[in-house]
């Protein structure tokens, strides 16, 4: 802890010296106005309308039908126009040469040859799927919803601290979290310009049947999910139910000459594009994992003679994998000559020599993760751990160093969020989706996700991580 | 739309309206449980909501009492008994949530807060406060149930899966009440112009009452209450009614006239359509409802395998798929 406190902390409503920043005064005067009585009242009301909607996460095991609730602060990230319209470029950009890299990792590996990427490590990751080797996916889009994962250094520096590029889930927090805000705080929607961000669906569903297969004029599109039983079960039913499209699961689907069915109360109808939130590893036993029952048989021979698109696309895993994220800048350098908009977090990787020995005499100071991890698991947070388990960490990482990177301890901006103890700041990050289809598009801001627990620099919904509505002001 | 969703909005209208017709049995056994002394309030009485659900013999195997406070509870909230308003509603939810991307926002919340609504009920509170507030509750979050689904639901198909569902279960249930209570009048006796309350209950529990005496405009016959609940074409929770519109609702989703479903439910509405209540008795002047529930449970069944069984694994081919769900 005695480490992080030293590093200068970046508090998005206040400047140093305790005053509020420009885009916050009307809100930091309306808050104070309103007194943490009222707030405390909000709050609860906020609650029972998340309960009544639903917006819960299951959590595994858990048969009561009672989900939990993903804690929801009502305190506001607030992000000024100008630092959005950069941040939109950087994520365009970034999300541009992901998809050109995987488009090549699948076919010339230009960049491998290059030498700009290491080969070896791209093309013995577990990640990589052979089986989409010279396969042509409609527009090139290999990732059709990315969520990038933004944190703030102690200068209030913005840089990419993940890509998620599989399947991205939180979106529907997004939403739900604005709705909240507008019906408990329609005031402030008035003396405010937030730009709306309702139409995602909208803007997802568009994506998604831009990339049907050649020939389709009017894709059916169906989400695939893997069931009641999964904990972002709430999302696929709300995404399904926005977009007016089937939600289906693995025994709804089978295949018949290269093409994909769905059973229906009048018969089978074609199936163009599934938008899957499920993994690889599901989603056909014939090729990935045969135990797998909630995938559809023969899915994968369709997808290869180009009668269905998936998205996200099969393989997409190995861009967005820990080990790779370090050659994203490099990535972006070769497939558009640009330079990077948004940076990375230095990133050790300890498959190296040097960075091994660095990091194995810097472990306290530092966040050591496993490469292939998600979910907040499986991490070291050097500032906030025991010497026990700083030991610990290090005998795994002698036994396989190429499985773990390490970055320096961020101390990730803060935001005021309302806590038992009253109103105080919690580190938080943000998840801007970028969606790709013809053209990327991004609605303004993202899911914030913020550490409930003083000082913990963890935001996933799995590790008690709340959220907040996140504006983007006009 | 999908087989299986079908079968969700199917069951969740099922499970809304078992609840309902739950919570109706106890209210009017609780009715009658006010108007008799104690004494005279029969443990027969008590029974017969275990016997129209089918839960008597386990709820005797179990030990219990049979008395007001016990098979209330057993029938209210006991979440062990899978006929019980409890168990209903968690399962009508538990539909709801599979089948929440077709059904509309409103209608989620409805079933949703019904749900969580119920945890502010347990026994001591069902005691102290009357089971009355519980029941009427209960009739009332279905009455909104159905009432946000007509207004806020597109009338397509998933509507008419969510209507057969509502009127398969209140057909059934209407026989039920009739099977049971019908012939149950000789035990009571005791207590004066138990004749009338009897019938006057039965009516009220279907919600026939005021309609009885606007049609009749008369005393309340025994005979005309049968076929008031069993033929009449305009009471909402009458056989004849509920057939008709289940008919409607198959011939829309299926249309096929030569389906199993369809061949009965047509040969069940040719029946009552032309039966008086005569043709229900059987030799000893009982009211004889055990062939009409067969019949009805048939229906069900078929109902179940020829729309919604799930596609037999070994993919038949797509022709075939829609003759078998045509």
């Amino acid at each position: 802890m005695a480490a992080e406190t030293k590093k200068p902390m970046f508090d998005e409503m206040y400047a140093q010296g305790g005053l509020p920043r420009p885009h916050y005064e009307a809100y930091a005067r309306w808050l104070s106005d309103a007194g943490s009585a009222r707030v405390a009242e909000w709050q609860q009301e906020a609650d029972l309308l998340f309960r009544r909607v639903g917006i819960t996460f299951n959590v595994y095991g858990d048969t009561s039908g009672t989900e939990r609730l993903i804690p929801f602060d009502l305190i506001p990230r607030v992000i000024p126009s100008g630092e959005w319209k950069m941040m939109e470029r950087g994520l365009r950009q970034r999300v541009q040469a992901l998809n050109a890299f995987l488009a090549d990792i699948y076919h010339d590996g230009e960049i491998l040859k290059a030498g700009r990427v290491p080969a070896q490590k791209v093309l013995s990751h577990p990640q990589y799927r052979p089986v989409m080797k010279g396969l042509d996916v409609p527009g090139g889009v290999y990732s059709h919803i990315a969520g990038i994962d933004l944190v703030r250094d102690g200068e209030g520096r913005y840089c990419v601290l993940e890509d998620n590029l599989r399947t991205p889930s939180g979106v529907s927090y997004m939403l739900e979290d604005r709705k909240v805000m507008m019906q408990l705080f329609p005031e402030l929607f008035d003396s405010h310009r937030i730009a709306p961000v309702d139409h995602y669906p909208e803007l997802l569903l568009n994506s998604l049947r831009e990339t049907a297969p050649p020939g389709v004029s009017n894709p059916t599109v169906v989400l695939l999910s893997p069931g009641a039983y999964n904990s972002a079960y709430f999302e696929h039913t709300f995404l399904a139910q926005q977009m007016g499209i089937e939600l289906v699961e693995g025994p709804d689907l089978y295949v018949q000459d290269d093409r994909v069915w769905v059973q229906t109360t009048r018969g089978p109808q074609r199936v163009d594009v599934i938008y899957r939130r499920i993994d690889d590893d599901y989603l056909d036993p014939q090729v990935f994992r045969a135990d797998s029952v909630l995938g559809v048989p023969g899915l994968m021979q369709a997808y290869r003679a180009g009668r269905v698109t998936i998205a996200n696309g099969v393989g997409t895993g190995v861009a967005d994998d820990k080990s790779i994220y370090p050659y994203v800048p490099e990535m972006i350098r070769f497939y558009l000559g640009e330079e990077p908009i948004l940076d990375n977090v230095p990133t050790w990787l300890l498959e190296k020599a040097d960075d091994l020995a660095y990091v194995l005499d810097h472990l306290p100071e530092l966040v050591v993760k496993e490469a292939q991890g998600s979910g907040g698991y499986g991490m070291l947070i050097g500032p906030a751990a025991t010497k026990q388990e700083i030991e610990d960490y290090r005998k795994r990482i002698l036994a396989a160093p190429a499985d773990f990177i390490a970055q320096p301890t961020l101390s990730l901006s803060t935001c005021p969020t309302f806590v038992e103890s009253g109103i105080a700041p919690r580190h938080i990050d943000l998840r801007p989706f970028v969606l790709s289809g013809r053209e990327v598009r991004i609605v303004p801001g993202g899911l914030t996700r913020v550490a409930l627990k003083e000082g913990s620099l963890v935001v996933n919904s799995s590790q008690g991580g709340g959220t907040k509505d996140t504006w983007v002001l006009q | 739309m999908l087989s299986r969703t079908a079968s969700n909005l199917y069951w969740m209208a099922r499970y809304i309206e078992r609840a309902e017709n739950a919570a109706r049995m106890l209210h009017i056994a609780n009715q009658k449980s006010l108007l008799a002394s104690a004494r005279a309030m029969s443990a027969s009485e008590w029974s017969q909501p275990l016997l129209i659900t089918g839960r008597h013999e386990a709820y005797v195997a179990s030990g219990r009492e049979i008395d007001a406070a016990a098979v209330t509870a057993y029938m209210a909230l006991d979440p062990t008994n899978p006929a019980s308003i409890h168990a209903c509603l968690q399962a009508a939810r538990e539909n709801a949530r599979a089948a929440r991307s077709t059904i509309t926002s409103e209608m989620w919340e409805v079933v949703n807060t019904t749900w969580l609504g119920l945890r502010e009920f347990d026994e001591k509170v069902i005691r102290f406060r009357g089971a009355g507030r519980f029941l009427g509750w209960v009739k009332e979050r279905s009455h909104l149930f159905r009432g946000v689904t007509f207004g806020t639901m597109l009338h397509d198909e998933a509507f008419r899966f969510n209507r057969l569902g509502t009127f398969v279960e209140r057909g059934d249930n209407t026989v039920r009440i009739l099977d049971v209570s019908y012939n149950a009048l000789a035990e009571n006796e005791e207590i004066p112009h138990a004749e009338y309350y009897h019938w006057t209950a039965l009516l009220r529990s279907v919600s026939a009452l005021e309609a009885y005496r606007k049609v009749y405009r008369d005393h309340i016959d025994p005979e005309r209450v049968a076929q008031f609940l069993l033929l009449d074409r305009q009471l909402p929770r009458s056989l004849m009614y509920c057939i008709h519109e289940v008919y409607m609702a198959l011939e829309s989703v299926i249309g096929n006239v030569s389906s199993p479903p369809m061949r009965t439910v047509m040969g069940l509405y040719a029946q009552l359509d032309n039966a008086n209540v005569q043709d229900l008795r059987a030799r000893d002047g009982a009211l004889e409802l055990q062939p009409l529930l067969r019949r009805l449970e048939t229906l069900a069944l078929q109902i179940s395998d020829s729309v919604f069984a799930p596609r037999p694994v070994g993919s038949p081919a797509p022709g075939a798929l829609l003759k078998g769900a045509a």
